[in-house]
């Protein structure tokens, strides 16, 4: 199953990577055929201003990926800092920083993100960083658990008694052991964020610069009777795309995590 | 015979001792343990909401009031009562005390205060999550349950394969299509709202209502039902490897008797955790098919003042919404130390 994902995975960051020589024409650029169906000149239709959809989805995956790469970067090195540090100190810091996270925890991550977009603005950079640091408490405790418990293993206690520093300790011998959970999180988040993003879009705060597949389906929705193209293929792309970062996760998951208990 | 004086105080020591001999209850101690330590989680939610205030670009003042230019004698109350041109402490300590007076401002969108226009549109959002919350478990657990028992089974295989592609979905998109289908194509739903414009009441009323609610909580539930699905399966997995089951079977009980009985029982315990605490992506699914179906609650009134950009109301929301999902924590475990005893002496 994983493998299946690889592959949808992949077939995406290649139609994202080569967009400009896959799509026929701009995504931006407007036409005089509105509202069309699938054709053979537009693969996926129109839309309401003669936008071709198909290069909409095209290029619409350059911007999902690296949207969903980047948030997930910022919230991975934010939340494995704290979790790393809680976890590995303890103590005030601990406190300190579960008291933070769990303030976190505490609100509905959505609607922050909703009203802190609508406060500083829709552009895409705006997008990235409000939605890494968001999510970031969520691997900062996946972290600081993991941490927790590899802290009071043997080796590590070995290490410690031989004098070794702490920061050469995290880096060389619990993170490495921490990273398969990571990993695994940092799959399953690319796909939460590129759902949330579509979320975002969909109601109505995306950049307005640039294409993304959540704009094309806040476009459908008022011509959702008449047009069923118009959202039919954005929303196939988002599930397929998401479906591939869920595999890979699972995937993962089943083969590398310790399992003792299914027999 | 005794005398009047004597009996009045007999009674009311004895209601203060009984009050008292409650704290020795662990689950009551839990319980307040839980409310105090939520306070200050509260009173940190009112500053970040205050920090977006004065750090979002431009006038403070808008955030009060919203995009709209009312009367300049408003905009002068609103200043002096929030003390815009003093210190920040002193305008943190007019904003808590706005708050709990239950002041959360004026939308002029809507033309109410907006505490009424929350209380106003909460039902209808709370009908919606519990329908589906109520829909997702029943059919997840039994859903997880049969491909935990069948395990690596053909119909384990694609129970997981569907639980996972449902999880793949995004739900505003599930809305649409299933519009399109159940509503366009073969014309069984209606296309939103929560009732139809006929003036119908009582029992019709109820049936109209929840005509109307079919399609908006079954898109709500779909991805709740891939969440509990493979949650049941691996807990129920984790429980029948137990001792406790081998013996059950090696006792003689059926196997009926074994699931329904001890199996379910244990392993449906993390469930209630993972309900509760799911809560706040509850409301980010709700805001979206809310828009989708033209639900009339909290989450279209959210995207509605988002696109007017009426602050208000935006922040009276997040203030709110925060305060559900801490309460729904607060219940949530609340509700596991009663059924699991083991958590009450931590």
């Amino acid at each position: 199953m994983a493998v299946g994902g690889l592959i949808i995975t992949c077939a995406i960051v290649l139609v994202a990577l080569f967009a400009p020589w896959i799509s026929p024409r701009s995504p931006y650029s407007l036409s005089n055929e509105i509202l069309q169906p699938p054709s053979t000149r537009f693969l996926f239709g129109t839309d309401d201003l003669g936008r071709d959809i198909f290069s909409g989805i095209v290029y619409g995956a350059r911007t999902s990926l690296l949207l969903g790469l980047l948030s997930v970067c910022i919230s991975t090195i934010v939340g494995v800092s704290i979790g790393a540090v809680s976890g590995y100190y303890g103590g005030k810091i601990d406190m300190l920083l579960m008291r933070i996270t769990e303030l976190f925890q505490s609100m509905p991550l959505f609607f922050f993100a909703l009203v802190l977009l609508s406060v500083f603005g829709t552009s895409i950079w705006n997008m990235i960083v409000v939605l890494g640091l968001l999510y970031s408490p969520i691997i900062a405790r996946l972290v600081r658990a993991q941490f927790l418990s590899l802290k009071e293993r043997d080796f590590v206690l070995a290490l410690r008694g031989m004098g070794i520093s702490d920061s050469t300790i995290v880096f060389r011998e619990i993170l490495p052991n921490a990273s398969i959970s990571i990993i695994v999180s940092v799959s399953l988040q690319i796909s939460q964020f590129i759902l949330i993003e579509a979320g975002l879009s969909f109601l109505g705060l995306s950049d307005p610069n640039v294409m993304s597949w959540g704009f094309l389906l806040n476009n459908a929705k008022r011509f959702l009777r008449q047009c069923w193209w118009l959202p039919f293929f954005p929303g196939v792309a988002i599930t397929l795309t998401t479906l591939g970062f869920n595999l890979i996760g699972d995937g993962i998951n089943d083969a590398l995590n310790p399992r003792l208990r299914e027999r | 015979m005794k005398d009047f004086n004597t009996c009045y105080c007999d009674k009311d020591i004895r209601i203060v001792v009984t009050s008292l001999s409650l704290f020795k209850s662990p689950l009551i101690r839990y319980i307040l343990k839980r409310v105090l330590l939520s306070i200050p989680l509260i009173f940190g939610i009112i500053v970040v909401n205050f920090s977006i205030v004065h750090l979002a670009p431009g006038d403070p003042v808008q955030m009060y009031i919203g995009e709209v230019t009312p009367s300049p004698e408003y905009v002068q109350m609103i200043r002096e009562r929030f003390g815009l041109d003093k210190p920040l402490y002193v305008q943190l300590f007019a904003y808590i005390e706005s708050i709990l007076s239950g002041d959360l401002g004026y939308s002029f969108a809507f033309a109410m205060p907006v505490v009424t226009l929350i209380f106003e549109k909460v039902s209808a959002t709370i009908l919606l999550i519990v329908t589906a919350i109520i829909f997702a478990c029943l059919m997840g657990v039994t859903m997880g349950a049969v491909s935990a028992i069948r395990k690596h089974s053909l119909s384990d295989n694609v129970i997981m394969f569907l639980a996972l592609a449902a999880y793949s979905i995004p739900q505003f998109w599930l809305g649409m299509l299933l519009i399109l289908l159940f509503s366009f194509v073969f014309p069984i739903f209606p296309t939103g709202g929560i009732t139809s414009l006929t003036g119908v009441t009582g029992i019709n009323y109820a049936i109209d209502v929840l005509y109307h609610l079919f399609l908006p909580a079954l898109t709500l539930s779909v991805w709740y039902l891939a969440i509990i699905t493979r949650l049941t399966r691996s807990n129920m997995i984790d429980v029948l490897s137990q001792n406790f089951i081998t013996l059950a079977r090696s006792i003689g009980l059926g196997e009926k008797t074994i699931i329904f009985k001890h199996v379910l029982r244990n392993a449906l315990l993390p469930l209630v955790t993972i309900i509760g605490a799911n809560l706040g992506f509850m409301l980010a699914g709700a805001t979206l098919v809310e828009t989708v179906f033209s639900w009339p609650g909290l989450g279209r009134l959210m995207w509605e003042s988002l696109s007017r950009r009426d602050y208000p109301v935006i922040m009276g929301l997040l203030l709110f919404s925060s305060i559900m999902v801490i309460t729904c924590n607060i219940i949530t475990d609340i509700v596991y130390a009663f059924i699991d005893p083991r958590i009450r002496y931590k």
